[in-house]
């Protein structure tokens, strides 16, 4: 089987999957978004008609299969709690939480890169050492309290910032961009640390192949080698870390989003949580899913670009 | 017989920060206020969004008003409606609506549009649950501007219960909201001082001054947002750094470190109702009165209060507030003795050993430990067993609980909640409790028109519900909110609520 149609098979395995332990896994969650709309003091007979005007009294596995055939077709269905469609649900909040994902990634790795090759220039000198320490003092911060030290230390002490909400695009860049600097910031203060680590390792690796020997032989600046000829093939690593860690990105974006007041995806899903609404959280999850697969897919696909011998080998199976 | 010369009771509302000086400058025109809520808000159709969230009633309140208003003290005034006055035992009451109100789209708002929205709540089929609290049978409109509330009984606590913004009491348009379908609960439509631009989920909901209010002189803001802000840190920040201008707050470090800050001013309000530990009286060992009193005499309330809150949350012996105007001088309260908790138990001659039921929060926990470390001290083991939100409502309602946590909302009168709490034929009795006495002074509550026999009939009760110890009273309603030092003019936070109609910012 040629390598895409391998990919797309497990493309739809996968959402299979996740799709089907989410609605069993939120259908055992103790609760009911009946009571939830409702109220406390709803009758008993008032919950179950609900419940049955909602379709929730049929078994569970006719309600997923039967989500499953409009999902396939684009229909999400729509919130149980307010009965906004969970399709444009989602697209109204997705580029906030794309921008904010990219801004994160943009910071990480605008961290990253430099701080590994400041550091492998002398591995175990006093940058090499303080940046180590630097790394693991932010890897063990959670974000939640990042995000307020932040806010405390922009918008409170320094007057630089806003401390929450969003400005769309629509009415400002700059605002825009302001109100999403301290978010991304959160994120990539965070996430930069596991890059530059890997890519700090990689590059040790590569600066011992004899290529690096040769280009130093020929007595090019020790920047050009480490840009030109030891960064790139140096790279694979991060980059497959880079798609891995969407995953852990989109969990840091749910608490981000509630810190900073962000109307993103990550809010739609915790609010879907709480209030028990099935269809929100199933279709949310079943984005992001494929999201993750497809952004992880791409990865896949960069390798081939980065580097023509895997290119080869894919073309050949 | 005019409404306003019988006000159930004079009313010590504790409003601290609502202070003299602030209120002898004129009020100044102009200004945009954005105001920090906890929760987005569920809709602002009252049957498709079910409840609202203190949050949802801030906002609603901006574009939707109820029949009468409630003074600081607690006086009623006129609203939508002029006057409310009852027939003679107080079974039917007749709304005077006030004259050339219009909606926000500019049709006139009548006496049908009042009779509409309520019998929409009561019918049965839109399962409205808020309706249980409702001692309205129908409404009629026999003009355009009389509405006739047919009550199901005598019932003198109608026009207050009218006159606090609720989910229920707050008016919209039926035939407006019906023309638009699903579209009107994020687009809505009323007769108050600000008419509705934008609501951005999860983002913002935008409000304008409404230039046709009826209200000539208000509103004083030209512009109000609301914003979701749900981490409560980043949500103080904000106000500090002037993103927002008022927030609601709960939590009590930062409502401590507000009340030194000169920029930011603290508004307070100990409404009625209380926080509560119900008993299951039908369960054993709980059926025994002695193990109910020894259960009342070992909490001790006041010290895990302070402890629980850092000392914000006033403790009262009975569940009314000083917003209900109720004062009782003796509520017959068990005071704390584990001692004599531990002799009744002796006495009871068995082993105790209770479940608490407790939201899995950490409000919920932190409520049960001290519970549970009380307990212990007068020889009754307590078992906490943390579930969520919706899972405690249904053990509750189906009285499949030992002891949990409640909550008797903020309500202008104190009647709809004590009668469905603890008369024997309500169905949120669910402490099963069953007193003959208990019922018949429940009714003189619900039924004379006689202020002070409604005290007395509400003093008696407490002695007894007290003595009974069915439900533990815990601490007060209390809400917060921070506003920046030069916002004025924001009245008491009923049920948490913040108004902002005759908000004005000072120079």
């Amino acid at each position: 089987m040629p390598w895409l149609a391998r990919q797309l098979v497990r493309l739809v395995v996968v959402l299979f999957c996740v799709t089907l332990l989410t609605y069993m896994i939120v259908n055992i969650l103790p609760g009911d978004v009946a009571i939830v709309i409702l109220g406390n003091l709803a009758t008993p007979e008032d919950i179950a008609g609900l419940r049955a005007d909602l379709g929730l009294d049929r078994p569970m596995l006719v309600r997923y299969f039967d989500w499953l055939g409009s999902a396939l077709s684009g229909d999400l269905g729509r919130s149980y709690r307010n009965g906004e469609p969970v399709v444009q649900a989602i697209i109204d909040r997705l580029p906030v939480s794309l921008q904010l994902m990219v801004m994160a990634q943009v910071v990480a790795l605008g961290i990253a890169i430099p701080v590994a090759l400041l550091s492998v220039r002398r591995p175990g000198g006093l940058f090499d050492r303080i940046s180590a320490s630097a790394a693991f003092g932010f890897l063990a911060m959670p974000n939640f309290m990042l995000g307020i030290v932040l806010i405390y230390l922009f918008s409170v002490s320094f007057d630089l910032l806003p401390a929450t909400g969003f400005t769309p695009m629509s009415e400002g860049l700059w605002d825009n961009l302001e109100s999403m600097i301290l978010p991304s910031l959160t994120l990539g203060l965070i996430e930069w640390t596991v890059l530059m680590r890997v890519l700090r390792s990689d590059l040790l690796t590569t600066l011992k192949e004899d290529f690096i020997l040769l280009a130093r032989a020929k007595g090019l600046p020790p920047w050009r080698v480490l840009l030109q000829h030891a960064l790139r093939p140096s790279s694979f690593t991060l980059i497959t870390i880079l798609g891995l860690n969407i995953g852990g990105l989109i969990g840091g974006a749910v608490i981000v989003e509630q810190i900073f007041a962000l109307p993103g995806v990550g809010r739609l899903l915790l609010g879907g949580i709480f209030n028990r609404d099935l269809i929100l959280v199933q279709g949310t999850v079943a984005f992001i899913a494929v999201g993750f697969v497809v952004i992880n897919f791409l990865v896949d696909m960069l390798y081939a670009v980065l580097d023509p011998r895997v290119r080869h080998v894919r073309f050949r199976s | 017989m005019a409404l306003f010369s019988r006000r159930f009771g004079l009313v010590a509302a504790l409003a601290v920060g609502f202070s003299a000086p602030a209120l002898a400058q004129a009020p100044v025109r102009g200004g945009a206020l954005t105001i920090g809520v906890e929760s987005d808000f569920e809709g602002f159709d009252p049957i498709r969004a079910g409840v609202y969230s203190n949050s949802t009633v801030t906002a609603a309140s901006l574009f939707y008003e109820t029949l009468m208003r409630l003074d600081d003290k607690g006086n009623l005034l006129p609203a939508l409606a002029l006057s409310m006055t009852p027939n003679e035992d107080g079974s039917v009451w007749t709304a005077k609506i006030r004259p050339n109100v219009k909606w926000h789209d500019g049709t006139p708002f009548t006496a049908q549009a009042v009779a509409d929205h309520f019998n929409r709540l009561l019918d049965p089929a839109n399962r409205f649950a808020g309706r249980a609290y409702l001692a309205i049978e129908k409404v009629e409109a026999p003009d355009d501007l009389t509405a006739v509330f047919k009550m199901r009984g005598p019932n003198a606590a109608l026009p207050r219960t009218l006159a606090q913004p609720t989910v229920t009491t707050l008016i919209i348009p039926v035939k407006i909201a019906q023309e638009k379908g699903a579209d009107y609960n994020r687009n809505p439509v009323g007769t108050g001082p600000f008419v509705f631009k934008e609501w951005r989920a999860a983002d913002r909901l935008v409000a304008e001054r409404n230039p046709n209010y009826w209200d000539k002189d208000k509103p004083y803001l030209d512009r109000v947002t609301v914003r979701p802000l749900p981490d409560s840190d980043a949500r103080y920040a904000s106000l500090v750094k002037g993103d927002v201008q008022v927030i609601w707050e709960d939590r009590a470090e930062n409502i401590v470190k507000a009340k030194k800050d000169k920029n930011l001013r603290v508004l307070q309000w100990v409404g009625s109702g209380a926080l509560v530990i119900p008993l299951n009286t039908q369960r054993e060992p709980l059926n025994d009165k002695r193990v109910r009193q020894a259960v009342s005499m070992a909490l001790n309330r006041k010290a895990n209060a302070a402890v629980l809150t850092q000392g914000l949350r006033p403790v009262h012996d009975d569940p009314y507030g000083p917003s209900s105007g109720i004062e009782c001088k003796d509520t017959g309260a068990l005071k704390y003795d584990p001692e004599a908790a531990r002799k009744l138990i002796a006495d009871y001659g068995k082993p105790v050993k209770l479940t608490m039921t407790v939201t899995a929060t950490p409000r919920g926990r932190e409520g049960a430990q001290v519970f549970q470390a009380d307990m212990k001290k007068a020889g009754i083991d307590v078992e906490i067993k943390p579930v969520d939100q919706t899972q405690l409502v249904k053990e509750a309602l189906t009285r499949d609980f030992q002891v949990t946590g409640w909550r008797i909302i903020d309500l202008a009168d104190v009647d709809p909640q004590m009668f469905a709490n603890f008369h024997s034929k309500s169905p949120i009795n669910f402490s099963g409790y069953n007193n003959a006495e208990v019922d018949r002074l429940l009714l003189v509550g619900r039924t004379s028109l006689d202020e002070n026999k409604r005290k007395a009939a509400y003093c008696d009760l407490i002695k007894i519900l007290n003595d009974d110890a069915v439900w533990l009273w815990s601490g007060s309603n209390i809400d917060f909110a921070i506003t920046r030092a030069n916002v004025r003019g924001i009245p008491a936070l009923r049920g948490g609520a913040v108004q902002v109609e005759s908000a004005w910012f000072a120079k």
